[in-house]
C-alpha cells in the first residue's frame, strides 16, 4: 500500500515538473516576444510619401498623384469616384448653354442662381479643389527638395514644372469661381500647425499663377504630352490666364499683349494642329490627338479613372443604350447660334432618343430628330450603343484645345485693336470651314468693329467650345455674363425654370462655403451672400 | 471529536472560498473526512435530485452537529441520523432544504434552483466574483434562461434581457448582425462596439459585412457561435467592471462563456426544434387598383394622341378604363410572390460529465434554416469542446475549442442605392409595377410570354427574375481555442497561463445576371472576396486569495499579450459570355476589373492587476488597473493607465438591518474608473499615401501616390471616465430583487477625426478631440410573484433610459455623414455639438400649398377650385398638375422651385426670411430611445412552464429612406407605398400628402425631409413558449433522465406606428447612421415546436 503510494506520489511529482516545464516554456515564448518591435506597425499597403520621393521613379510616382488630383478636381468630374468637377459646375451649369431639370437636386440650385453659402456642390467643388492643391503642392515641395545625388536637375526641374502646371489650373479654377481665396503655396507638413490663412487679392492668386506657368514653361519641352503637361500647355494656359485678366474682376487690358505673345508661341511651335472633321475630335481614338494641348487623361469603365461626360451629356433614353442621364437639357434658345448646316450642331446637340436610334442616326438622320427643343440635351462625346459606362466613361476632358488657342489668339489682337481678316481667316474661319457641312453654309467671319468682333467671337466660342467648361469664365471675361443669365428662357418640364429673376450682380462669384467660415474665422464673406 | 476542523457548516465553506470549482474540491475533501464520522443512530438512505436528474456532490449534513455527507454518482447518500434531527441538503446554485428526519427512511430530496442571483458567481474577466461581492455593474445571463427560449443566434439570446444593452437588428434576414450598444455609443469615429470576450478570447465586435457587390448587409462576428452551447453571457457596464479590460473597455464588455462538463454527472442530451417563419407583416403598397387609378391621373386621357403607349397602358381604344379582371392585364402581389413559409431545423447532441478530477462536455449541433425571402437561407454548424483535468493536487489543465461553419444564401438587401438596376429584391418587390398594362414599352424587357421582366431600361426588375438570376452567397469558419495550466503555487496563490487563439475565414460571392437589372450593362458581373484572419493571446495570471480574519483579501495580475492579423482579396470581372457559367470559372470571363487586397496586423501588450478586499462581509472595496500599449500609437503615446475603484456597502450585513423581514439583502454600490477605445484601425497615426492614378495616351492607366494623411504622433488613446452609482435591494426573502444604476459617462480625447480648414489640404484630420456624453438610468426587477409547490410565477423586467450628447467636437460645431440607400440625398445625418449622435439633418415639410395660398382661386370654395383646376388643364390639352398658378405675396416658396400649384410640397421656412433654402435645414429626427427595456414572465404548473418575453422601445425616430421612391411620384411606372393613396387631389385636397409629382418638381432635392421620419416606438411580444417536462416515473420507465418538449412562437405581435416591416432596423455598416430603415429584409413570425431529452 505504502509502495504503492510512493509510486503514484512519484509519478504524479515527475509529471508535475514535466508540465511545469512546459509552463515555464510557455511563458517563455510568449514573453520572449518581449521587444518594443512586437508594438511597431510595419504597413505593407501604403508608403510613407517621405520615403517614396527620394530618387526619379519615386518622384515619377508622386507626379501621376499630382494628375490624378487634377483630374479629380478640375475636371468635369470622375464619376468612378463621385468627385463633382469643377468643369460642369462652375464653367457649365449656370450659364446658357444648359437648363437643368426639376430633379437636379442640390446643383439646380447653382442654375438657378440660388447658391447660398450653404450649398452642398459648391462646398465639394471647394473642397475638392483645396485638397487637389495640396497633393500637388505636395509633389511640387517633395520633388523640388531632390538634390543632385537623388536625381538628375533637369529631370527634377521638368516634374517641378509639371507639377506646377498643375498646380496653376487649380488656383485658376479657385479665383475664377470664389475671386477672393486664400493662397496655398505650400503643403501642410503636420496637422498640429495648421493655418488659418486670410484671402489674397485676386491680383497675387494671378501673380502666382503667372510664375509658376513661367516656370513651367521654361522647363518643360514642346509635344503633345498625351495628358502631360508640356511646353505649348504652359504657354496656351498663360494665354488663357492673361486673357482672363483682361476681364472681370481686373479688368487689365494691358494682358492683351502678353496674352497674344503666349499664343503665338503656341501657334508657332507648329505641334499642334486642327483636325479635319469635328466629330473626330471627341472619339475615343483621337482624345490625345494634335488638337489637344492638354487633355486631363480619364478612362473607363472599371478602372476608377472613368469621368461622366457621355452621361452628364447624353440624348434621351437609356445609359446603356448610349443615352444620358437627364442631369442636364440645352438650352434651346442659345442652339440657335448654330447654322444648321453646322456639323457642330449635329455634334453637340441630341435631338433624338438613343433607345429608337443609334449614334450615327442621331446624328445624321433628320428623322430621328424628332424631339421638342426642350428634350433636348447636350451631347458632345457619343457613347456607343450599348454600352457599359454607367457613370464611368473612358472620354479625356480636353482642358485646352488648339481651337480654344486660335479664338484666344483673335481675341487678344481684337482686344488690342490690332486683328485683321488674315488672322480671323486662319482662326475663326478655319474652325468654321471644318464645320461647314456644304458649300455656302456657315459663312465666313468677316472683320467689323471691335466690339462686334467680341461679339462673334463669343459666339463663335460657345459653338465651337460647347460643354468644354469655358463658358462662365468667357461670358463673365466679355461682359456678358448677366446679360447670358437674364436671356434663359425655357418652358417643358425639363426645366426647374428661369434663373434671371433670381440674379443679382454678386452672384457673378461663388459663396464661401459656411463650414470653411466656421473654421476659419479669418475668411471674409463674399459680398451679397 | 474535539479536534475535528473547523468546517462547520455550508454556508461558512460558500464564504471563504469563492470559486465554485475550488468550492466542488473541497466538498469532496469534506465528504472524505465526515464519512468517518458516522454515528450509530438510524440509518437513512436518500436519493437527491435536481430537475429531475440525479445530483451528485450534493451536502447532506444533519442540523446543527458536524456530521455530514456527500451524495454520490447517482446522487444517494446514507447518512445516520436519530428522529428529532434535520438534515439540511445544499448544492450551490439551488435552494438548500431542511427536512426533520422523523420515521422516514428513504428520502427523495428534489433541490430548486436559487432564484436569488445575490449566491450566483459571476464572470468578471481575468477572473470571477459573488454577485453579492460586485461593486460593479454586471448584468448576467445564465444557462437556464437560454435554455428556456431557444434562440438561433447570440444576439437573440441578449435582447432586452439585460438593463443597459441595446440590441439592434441590423438590416435583418438570416444570419444577419445586430448593433449592441452598452449605455451608448461612446465615440464617433472609433467603434461604439462592445468587447466580446469568449472563453477568455477577446475580440473587437463590429459587424462583419456580408455582402459584396450591391448590399450592405452585416453578419454578427459571433454568427458562428450556437447560443445553447453559451454557459453565461456577463455584460460589464461600469468602469469597476470594464477598466480591467483597459483599452478596450469602454464601450462596455460582454463576457461569454461556454458549457463545461460537471463533476460527477454523465449527461447526454439530444435538443432539436423545427418550425415554419411565415411573413410577419406585409408593406403597405398601393393595390393594382389603386395603382392604375394613380396612372390615369398621372395621363389624362388624351384623345388626339391614341397610341400613346403610356396613356394607353390600362385603357382601351377609346380610352375606357380597362377593368382589371381583364386576363390581359397581369395583376401580381410582388411581396407574396418572393417570399415564403419557411423552414427552420436545429439538431443537437452534448455530452458531458466528469470526475473528481476532470470534467468534459462536447456538443455538435446544425441548423438550417430558411429566410422568408426565396432562395435565401443560412446553415451553421458548430462544435463544442471544452476538458478540464486536475492532473495532481496543484495542477489543473484543460482546453477548449469551439469551431463553426456557417453557409448562407441570400439575396441582396440593404442595397446602397435603390437606383440604376442597383436595387435591393426588396425595393424591387415594393416598386415592381403590380398591374401590367397592355402596352409594351420602348424601355422595357419582356419575356417570350410577354411578361414584363424590368423596367426603365433595368432600373427596376421584375423580383423573380432577380431570385432566379443573381447569386449572392457566403461560407466561413470561425474558430476559437485555448490551452491553460494552472499551478498551485502555495495555499491561496495559483498561477494560470493560457494561450488562445482564434482563426477565421470567410468567403463571399455574388453574381449579377448579364440579361438584366445592373449586371445587363456589363454582360454579367461577378464579385469574389476571401477575407482570413488569426488572433494569438497569450495571458500570465497569477492569483492571490487569503482570509485574514474578518478581511478577505483577493488579488490578481495579469501579463497578456496579443496580435491578430487580417487580410482579404477582392476580386471583380464582367463579361460571362457561357450560360450557367459564372462564379466557379471566373477565367471565362471577358474583363478582368482591378482587383484589391488588404493587410493589417495590429498587437497590444497589457498589464493588469486587480485587489477585491471584503471586510466583514460589508463593506468591499475593488481596485483595478491596466496598462496597455497598442500598436496603433505611436511610440511615445503608446501606452494608456486605465484604473477604477469600487465600493460596495452591504448594508443588509449591517446590524440593524440583520433580522428585518422585510429587506433581506441590501447593498449600494459605487465605482469611479476610465477605460479607453483604440478601435480605430491600423496605420492611423502615420503619414499615409493613396493610390492616385491617371490616364496617359488615352488609355494607359499609371498608377501614382499622393499625400492621405499627415503623421500624428499625438494619437492616443481615447478615454472614456464613468460613475456609476447603484442599489441592489433583495425584499421578502429576496423574492424582489431590484437593481438600480444611475451613471454618467464621459468620453474624452475622441478619436475624432475633426474637421478641419480645407485650405490645409485635407477634410479631417484624426485627432484625439471632443468629449461626448452618455448618462442614464437602468433598473431592473426580478420577482418572484407566486411560489407554491405546483405553481410558480417570476418576472422579469428591465428599462434604461439614456442620454446621449456629443458635448465638444475640437473646435468644429458639425459635420454630417450620408446613409446608403438613396444616390440623390447626401448629408441626411449630422453630428452636432449639443445634439445626440444618430440626429437626422434635413428640412422640414409643412404640408402641402393649397388653393388658398394662390391668387387664382381667391374666394372659391374647395369645391370651385376644384373644378376650375380641372377645367384648366382640360383647356391647355394637358394635366391638371402642368397648369401653374401664382403665389400669394408673401407665401412661402422654396429655392430651387420656379412654379407653384396647388398639391405641392411645402416646408418650414425656419428662419422667416420668406424662402425655404439649405439655411432651413435643421434636425428632423433622432434615433436615440428615450427608454427601451424588456419584461419577461416566466410561468411553471406541475411540470408545464410558459414563459411571455415583451419588449420595447420608445421614443426614437427612423429615418424610413424607403419612402423616398416608395413614395415619389414623378416616375409613373412605379409602384407606390401605401400612404400615396390620401395625396392630394383637386377633390382631396385638404390632404397633407403632396400630390401627383409630389416632391419632384416641388422638392429640395439632395435632402432629407421629415416626411422621411417616422415614429420608431414599438411594444413587441417577441416569444411565448409553452414547455412540458415528463413526470420522472414515467421517465424511469423509459430509462432516460429527462425529456421536454416545448413549443413556442418567435414574434408574436409588434404593436407600432411603423410603416415598414419592423422598426427594430438599423441598415449599413455606418456607426454614425443608426436608426436608418432602406431595402431591409422583411421579419418573419416563427412558430417552433422542440424536443430536449437527457439521457
Amino acid at each position: 500500500m505504502l509502495d504503492y503510494n510512493n509510486v503514484t506520489k512519484k509519478k504524479i511529482m515527475k509529471t508535475e515538473k514535466l508540465i511545469l516545464k512546459m509552463l515555464a516554456l510557455a511563458i517563455f515564448i510568449s514573453v520572449s516576444s518581449c521587444g518594443e518591435d512586437y508594438l511597431e506597425e510595419n504597413p505593407t499597403t501604403f508608403v510613407d510619401p517621405g520615403r517614396l520621393v527620394v530618387d526619379e521613379e519615386g518622384a515619377a510616382i508622386y507626379l501621376v498623384g499630382a494628375y490624378g488630383a487634377v483630374q479629380e478636381s478640375v475636371s468635369s468630374g470622375t464619376g468612378a469616384k463621385s468627385n463633382e468637377g469643377f468643369a460642369v459646375h462652375w464653367g457649365t451649369m449656370a450659364t446658357d448653354e444648359v437648363v437643368l431639370p426639376g430633379w437636379a437636386g442640390d446643383r439646380k440650385l447653382i442654375f438657378l442662381q440660388q447658391v447660398t453659402s450653404n450649398n452642398a456642390t459648391v462646398e465639394n467643388i471647394w473642397n475638392n479643389l483645396y485638397f487637389s492643391l495640396n497633393k500637388v503642392n505636395s509633389a511640387v515641395d517633395k520633388i523640388s527638395a531632390l538634390t543632385a545625388d537623388q536625381i538628375d536637375l533637369d529631370i527634377r526641374d521638368t516634374m517641378v514644372g509639371e507639377a506646377r502646371f498643375l498646380r496653376s489650373t487649380i488656383n485658376f479654377a479657385l479665383v475664377s469661381a470664389w475671386e477672393n481665396v486664400p493662397l496655398i503655396k505650400n503643403e501642410l507638413a503636420d496637422f498640429a500647425n495648421i493655418e488659418l490663412p486670410s484671402q489674397a487679392t485676386p491680383e497675387e492668386v494671378y501673380e502666382f499663377i503667372i510664375d509658376d506657368l513661367k516656370f513651367a514653361e521654361a522647363n518643360l519641352e514642346a509635344g503633345q504630352g498625351g495628358g502631360r503637361a508640356t511646353k505649348g500647355a504652359a504657354q496656351a494656359l498663360l494665354g488663357k490666364v492673361y486673357l482672363q485678366m483682361t476681364g472681370f474682376p481686373l479688368n487689365q487690358t494691358d494682358k492683351f499683349a502678353l496674352a497674344e505673345v503666349e499664343l503665338q508661341k503656341v501657334i508657332d511651335s507648329g505641334v499642334y494642329g486642327l483636325l479635319q472633321n469635328y466629330p473626330e475630335v471627341f472619339d475615343l481614338d483621337n482624345e490625345q490627338s494634335k488638337e489637344m494641348v492638354f487633355s486631363i487623361g480619364m478612362n473607363g469603365p472599371g478602372e476608377r479613372e472613368g469621368g461622366i461626360l457621355s452621361t452628364f451629356y447624353g440624348p434621351n433614353g437609356n445609359v446603356n443604350n448610349g443615352g444620358g442621364f437627364g442631369t442636364c437639357y440645352v438650352n434651346a434658345s442659345s442652339v440657335a447660334r448654330y447654322d444648321d448646316d453646322d456639323i457642330r450642331l449635329l455634334n453637340n446637340i441630341a435631338k433624338h432618343n438613343a433607345n429608337i436610334w443609334s449614334p450615327e442616326e442621331g446624328m445624321n438622320n433628320p428623322v430621328a430628330w424628332g424631339n421638342i427643343d426642350w428634350q433636348w440635351r447636350g451631347w458632345k462625346w457619343h457613347a456607343s450603343k450599348p454600352n457599359d459606362y454607367t457613370n464611368d466613361t473612358p472620354f479625356d476632358n480636353p482642358y485646352i484645345r488648339y481651337a480654344d488657342v486660335l479664338l484666344m489668339y483673335a481675341e487678344a489682337q481684337n482686344g488690342q485693336g490690332t486683328l485683321t481678316q488674315a488672322t480671323l481667316d486662319f482662326t475663326v474661319n478655319a474652325l468654321r470651314d471644318r464645320a461647314r457641312l456644304e458649300a455656302g453654309a456657315v459663312p465666313a467671319m468677316v472683320l467689323a468693329s471691335q466690339s462686334e468682333n467680341a461679339d462673334e467671337l463669343l459666339d463663335e466660342r460657345y459653338r465651337e467650345l460647347i460643354f468644354e467648361g469655358w463658358r462662365r469664365n468667357d461670358l463673365i471675361r466679355f461682359g456678358k455674363y448677366e446679360d447670358a443669365v437674364l436671356g434663359i428662357n425655357q418652358s417643358g418640364w425639363t426645366t426647374a425654370g428661369n434663373p434671371g429673376p433670381n440674379y443679382s450682380d454678386f452672384r457673378i462669384r461663388w459663396p464661401i462655403p459656411t463650414a470653411e467660415m466656421q473654421l476659419n474665422p479669418n475668411l471674409v464673406q463674399n459680398p451679397g451672400y | 471529536m474535539n479536534n475535528l476542523p473547523k468546517f462547520k457548516t455550508e454556508s461558512m465553506i460558500t464564504k471563504k472560498i469563492s470559486y465554485l470549482k475550488i468550492k466542488l474540491f473541497s466538498a469532496t475533501i469534506l465528504s472524505i473526512l465526515f464519512f468517518n464520522f458516522a454515528q450509530a443512530q438510524s440509518t437513512i438512505t436518500g436519493t437527491v435530485t435536481a430537475e429531475g436528474g440525479p445530483l451528485p456532490a450534493a451536502s447532506v449534513l444533519v442540523k446543527d452537529t458536524s456530521r455530514g455527507v456527500i451524495t454520490d454518482f447517482d446522487g444517494n447518500f446514507e447518512i445516520t441520523a436519530s428522529e428529532n434531527e434535520t438534515l439540511v441538503i445544499s448544492y450551490l446554485g439551488f435552494v438548500p432544504k431542511e427536512i426533520l428526519v422523523g420515521t422516514q427512511t428513504n428520502l427523495q430530496i428534489d433541490l430548486k434552483e436559487d432564484n436569488s442571483t445575490l449566491e450566483e458567481v459571476v464572470i468578471i474577466g481575468y477572473g470571477s466574483s459573488k454577485r453579492k461581492d460586485l461593486t460593479g455593474s454586471i448584468s448576467s445571463i445564465k444557462a437556464e434562461e437560454l435554455e428556456k427560449v431557444k434562440t438561433v443566434s447570440f444576439e437573440g439570446a441578449l435582447q432586452s434581457k439585460a438593463a443597459g444593452v441595446q440590441v439592434v437588428t441590423s438590416e435583418g434576414g438570416p444570419g444577419a448582425g445586430f448593433k449592441i450598444r452598452v449605455r451608448g455609443g461612446t465615440s464617433i469615429t472609433a467603434s461604439s462596439d462592445p468587447l466580446y470576450v469568449i472563453d477568455g478570447f477577446a475580440i473587437s465586435g463590429s459587424g462583419q459585412s456580408s455582402s459584396i457587390g450591391l448590399g450592405n448587409s452585416t453578419t454578427s462576428p459571433l454568427a458562428s457561435i450556437d447560443p445553447s452551447t453559451i454557459e453565461s453571457i456577463e455584460v460589464l457596464k461600469d468602469a469597476s467592471a470594464t477598466a480591467i479590460y483597459g483599452s478596450r473597455g469602454a464601450n462596455g464588455v460582454i463576457i461569454i462563456t461556454t458549457k463545461k462538463g460537471k463533476k460527477g454527472r454523465a449527461d447526454i442530451n439530444f435538443e432539436t426544434f423545427t418550425g415554419v417563419s411565415v411573413l410577419a407583416n406585409k408593406v403597405d403598397l398601393l393595390t393594382a387598383q389603386e395603382f392604375v387609378d394613380w396612372r390615369y391621373e398621372f395621363t389624362p386621357w388624351d384623345p388626339n394622341n391614341p397610341n400613346d403607349q403610356f396613356g394607353a397602358a390600362y385603357r382601351d381604344q377609346f380610352g375606357n378604363n380597362v377593368d382589371l379582371r381583364d386576363p390581359r392585364i397581369l395583376l401580381t402581389d410582388w411581396q407574396d410572390e418572393i417570399s415564403r413559409s419557411a423552414i427552420v431545423k436545429s439538431n443537437k447532441v452534448s455530452i458531458s460529465g466528469g470526475s473528481d478530477n476532470s470534467s468534459y462536455a462536447a456538443s455538435f449541433s446544425h441548423l438550417d434554416q430558411e429566410g422568408i425571402i426565396k432562395t435565401s437561407d443560412y446553415e451553421r454548424y458548430n462544435l463544442n469542446l471544452r476538458l478540464d483535468q486536475n492532473v495532481s493536487d496543484k495542477i489543473k489543465a484543460g482546453m477548449n475549442l469551439n469551431f463553426g461553419y456557417q453557409k448562407r444564401n441570400g439575396v441582396v438587401s440593404a442595397a446602397n442605392e435603390n437606383a440604376n438596376g442597383r436595387a435591393g429584391i426588396v425595393t424591387n418587390s415594393i416598386l415592381f409595377s403590380p398591374a401590367q398594362g397592355l402596352t409594351r414599352f420602348d424601355d422595357a424587357q419582356y419575356d417570350d410570354e410577354g411578361r414584363l421582366l424590368s423596367l426603365r431600361g433595368g432600373d427596376i426588375v421584375n423580383p423573380n427574375r432577380t431570385l432566379e438570376g443573381n447569386i449572392n452567397k457566403g461560407k466561413g469558419v470561425n474558430a476559437f481555442g485555448s490551452v491553460y495550466l494552472e499551478y498551485k503555487i502555495a495555499e491561496g496563490i495559483k498561477f494560470k497561463s493560457s494561450i488562445r487563439g482564434n482563426v477565421f475565414n470567410n468567403k463571399g460571392q455574388a453574381y449579377f445576371s448579364g440579361d438584366f437589372g445592373w449586371g445587363q450593362f456589363t454582360n454579367g458581373r461577378a464579385y469574389t472576396s476571401v477575407a482570413q484572419g488569426a488572433g494569438v493571446i497569450t495571458e500570465q495570471n497569477l492569483n492571490y486569495y487569503k482570509n485574514f480574519g474578518d478581511h478577505r483579501l483577493n488579488v490578481t495580475a495579469v501579463y497578456e499579450q496579443q496580435e491578430s492579423e487580417f487580410e482579404f482579396v477582392s476580386l471583380e470581372y464582367t463579361g460571362f459570355e457561357l450560360p450557367g457559367v459564372n462564379l466557379d470559372n471566373l477565367g471565362s470571363a471577358s474583363e478582368n476589373l482591378p482587383s484589391r487586397s488588404d493587410f493589417i496586423k495590429s498587437t497590444l501588450r497589457s498589464y493588469l492587476a486587480r485587489v477585491q478586499y471584503d471586510y466583514d462581509n460589508r463593506f468591499t472595496l475593488n481596485l483595478s488597473g491596466r496598462y496597455d500599449g497598442s500598436s496603433r500609437f505611436n511610440a511615445k503615446n503608446r501606452y494608456g493607465f486605465f484604473p477604477s475603484a469600487g465600493v460596495a456597502w452591504k448594508i443588509s450585513n449591517e446590524d440593524f438591518l440583520k433580522n428585518n423581514t422585510t429587506i433581506s439583502t441590501a447593498k449600494l454600490r459605487m465605482s469611479y474608473g476610465e477605460t479607453g477605445n483604440n478601435q480605430v484601425g491600423s496605420f492611423r497615426s502615420l503619414a499615409q499615401s493613396q493610390l492616385s492614378s491617371y490616364v496617359f495616351g488615352g488609355s494607359n492607366f499609371i498608377t501614382g501616390v499622393t499625400v492621405s494623411s499627415l503623421a500624428s504622433e499625438e494619437l492616443t488613446w481615447e478615454t472614456t471616465s464613468q460613475l456609476d452609482a447603484g442599489l441592489v435591494l433583495g425584499l421578502f426573502d429576496n423574492r424582489v430583487n431590484l437593481e438600480l444604476d444611475y451613471y454618467i459617462k464621459d468620453t474624452r480625447d475622441l478619436l475624432l477625426e475633426v474637421p478641419i480648414v480645407a485650405t490645409s489640404g485635407f477634410e479631417f484630420a484624426f485627432q484625439n478631440l471632443g468629449t461626448l456624453r452618455n448618462k442614464g438610468i437602468e433598473i431592473s426587477l426580478n420577482t418572484t410573484n407566486i411560489e407554491t409547490d405546483n405553481f410558480t410565477w417570476t418576472s422579469n423586467f428591465n428599462i434604461s433610459f439614456n442620454q446621449n450628447k456629443v458635448l465638444d467636437l475640437g473646435g468644429a460645431n458639425e459635420f454630417f455623414e450620408t446613409a446608403i440607400g438613396d444616390n440623390q440625398i447626401t448629408n441626411d445625418y449630422i453630428i452636432r455639438v449639443g445634439e445626440s449622435l444618430g440626429s437626422i439633418y434635413g428640412v422640414e415639410t409643412n404640408g402641402v400649398y393649397n388653393y388658398s395660398d394662390f391668387e387664382e382661386f381667391d374666394g372659391l370654395s374647395n369645391a370651385e377650385a376644384a373644378d376650375l383646376i380641372i377645367q384648366n388643364g382640360e383647356a391647355a390639352g394637358i394635366p391638371y398638375y402642368d397648369v401653374f398658378y401664382t403665389l400669394k405675396a408673401g407665401t412661402t416658396t422654396t429655392a430651387g422651385v420656379t412654379q407653384y400649384r396647388p398639391g405641392m410640397p411645402k416646408y418650414v421656412d425656419q428662419n422667416n426670411d420668406g424662402v425655404v433654402n439649405s439655411d432651413d435645414n435643421g434636425i428632423i429626427g433622432n434615433t436615440q430611445p428615450k427608454h427601451f427595456g424588456g419584461f419577461t414572465n416566466n410561468f411553471t404548473y406541475k411540470n408545464f412552464d410558459l414563459s411571455v418575453l415583451t419588449s420595447w422601445v420608445y421614443g426614437n425616430d427612423i429615418y424610413n429612406k424607403n419612402r423616398v421612391r416608395g413614395g415619389s411620384q414623378e416616375i409613373p411606372f412605379f409602384n407606390k407605398l401605401g400612404f400615396v393613396r390620401d395625396r392630394w387631389t383637386p377633390t382631396n385636397s385638404e390632404s397633407d400628402i403632396p400630390g401627383i409629382w409630389g416632391f419632384g418638381d416641388g422638392g429640395f432635392s439632395g435632402l432629407a425631409n421629415s416626411s422621411y421620419i417616422e415614429d420608431g416606438s414599438f411594444l413587441r411580444i417577441a416569444n411565448i413558449t409553452l414547455g412540458y417536462k415528463f413526470p420522472k416515473e414515467l421517465l424511469q420507465s423509459l430509462k432516460i433522465k429527462s425529456l421536454r418538449v416545448y413549443g413556442s412562437i418567435d414574434n408574436v405581435h409588434v404593436f407600432t406606428k411603423y410603416s415598414g416591416y419592423d422598426p427594430d432596423v438599423s441598415v449599413g455598416r455606418n456607426q454614425l447612421t443608426p436608426g436608418l430603415d432602406s431595402d431591409s429584409y422583411p421579419r418573419s413570425r416563427a412558430f417552433r415546436i422542440g424536443l430536449n431529452v437527457g439521457l
